[in-house]
């Protein structure tokens, strides 16, 4: 199965007035400034497999070697069984060097998919593990979290970021005929292609002398799934 | 200022087949409704909420006229639109689905629930010329770069329900024009509005015979600002 990386990066806005609560837009002529766009990722990595569904991985990702790249807007789309990753990254020309970052990480599906799948509409191609739901295997799975606050909503997880400086979180592998699921039965269908749209948030603090400030990215891709 | 609630139902599906990962659509002849903007008139909540969590009930079953506003309606009619300085919330409710004991649950058993709004889609129109994920803004010192930083991540873990079992969250103060804000220095303008689309997410955490069980949601309503 292929592999998948959505690549985002966020930059320090200088003033209020200059920030808009979104991810960096996409610089096709600069390799390290590809925002917004999803990379085909080679078959060696990440090197010790994936982690678990929604985790953060800690290795780093070599996007500039990576040379397939389609834009968010260019409806991308991967097949059944991919597996697919969210990299968040700094911008260094705005945060400095070792700019003393910890992220929050977020992703909601909550859009019905299009077309529907054999009139099985679902918010999302990503599933539950097992023992998840008492609907049994295969139960939806919509929202990623690294909040695991239980208090007062203080205490949220932010965590450091990789070797690369980034944080990059595995969502898992897409499924629309699994077992139990509401495709079940269906067959998967390589002519189809269900497009689903999500949006992914970041929450971000930086420490500076003792001080911490935060801030909070927003995008909204979309991804179709074949089968 | 008026107090607008977005009201959302989950339900509890009977198997991963019939689980779409989705909030429960609207029914028009339901008595409390789903999927819907209420308008929560003066006096709610009776103490000006301060966190993220409102601990107050809603008794949407007691409102009257004017009735709720459709998100999201399809057959072309305008959708939901506000003015700046309304105070918006989100509300979340187990239906009837959980069973007869809800809202209030026995010994061993429990829910909780973790919710996020993502604001991640620049909003429509610009709001002269100025692009923004969010109407929604930091107040407090040492979010963003200075005050009216735009906020396009909402998250809180919730362990307690409120008086009336579900969970309402306070999301803010509309604002646009505001200082620092990337609007600022063009001038309410109320026949303008724009539109903000995000997504809403939840992970309940069903807890029943000591087994804790896990479901997702999600919804993609919009909301228009005026000025």
């Amino acid at each position: 199965m292929a592999a998948y990386l959505f690549n985002i990066i966020f930059t320090k806005p200088t003033s209020a007035t200059t920030a808009d609560g979104l991810f960096t837009t996409d610089n096709p002529n600069s390799p390290t400034a590809r925002s917004k766009v999803w990379y085909t990722v080679s078959t060696a990595w990440p090197a010790a497999g994936a982690p678990g569904q929604g985790s953060q991985l800690n290795q780093a990702a070599p996007v500039t070697s990576w040379t397939t790249i389609v834009p968010d807007k260019q409806n991308f789309t991967c097949n059944l069984g991919d597996d697919v990753y969210v990299r968040l990254i700094p911008d260094s020309s705005s945060w400095g060097a070792n700019p003393a970052l910890q992220l929050r990480f977020t992703t909601v599906f909550g859009r019905p998919a299009t077309s529907g799948h054999d009139g099985d509409t679902m918010a999302t191609p990503f599933v539950l593990g097992a023992g998840a739901g008492v609907a049994g295997q295969n139960a939806p799975c919509t929202l990623y979290t690294t909040d695991t606050s239980s208090g007062t909503g203080v205490n949220q997880d932010y965590t450091n970021p990789g070797p690369d400086g980034a944080w990059i979180y595995y969502l898992g592998q897409p499924q629309q005929n699994g077992i139990g699921q509401k495709g079940n039965g269906q067959g998967p269908n390589g002519g189809r292609t269900c497009v689903y749209s999500f949006i992914v948030g970041a929450t971000v603090i930086q420490t500076v002398s003792g001080v911490q400030t935060q801030y909070t990215y927003g995008h909204d891709p979309s991804m179709g799934v074949k089968g | 200022m008026p107090g607008y609630l977005l009201n959302l139902h989950y339900s509890k599906p009977a198997a991963a087949i019939s689980a779409s990962g989705l909030f429960v659509d609207d029914n028009p002849s339901a008595p409390e409704r789903s999927k819907v903007w209420y308008s929560m008139g003066a006096g709610w909540p009776a103490v000006a909420p301060t966190h993220d969590q409102v601990m107050e009930a809603s008794n949407l079953l007691r409102k009257i006229p004017p009735q709720p506003i459709p998100d999201n309606p399809h057959n072309g009619q305008e959708s939901f639109v506000c003015s700046l300085g309304d105070d918006i919330y989100v509300r979340m409710a187990a239906d009837g689905s959980w069973g007869r004991l809800w809202p209030m649950w026995p010994e061993g058993m429990k829910m909780t629930l973790e919710y996020t709004v993502v604001f991640g889609r620049p909003n429509t129109p610009d709001h002269g010329g100025a692009t923004l994920a969010s109407p929604f803004v930091f107040l407090e010192p040492h979010h963003g770069s200075g005050i009216h930083s735009p906020r396009s991540v909402f998250s809180h873990r919730a362990t307690d329900a409120g008086p009336d079992g579900s969970f309402i969250f306070y999301l803010g103060r509309l604002s646009q024009n505001g200082i620092g804000q990337k609007g600022q220095g063009h001038p309410h303008q109320p026949s303008r509005h724009s539109t903000y689309s995000f997504n809403v997410g939840a992970n309940v955490y069903f807890t029943e015979n000591n087994v804790q069980h896990q479901f997702s949601y999600g919804h993609d309503p919009n909301m228009g600002v005026k000025g």
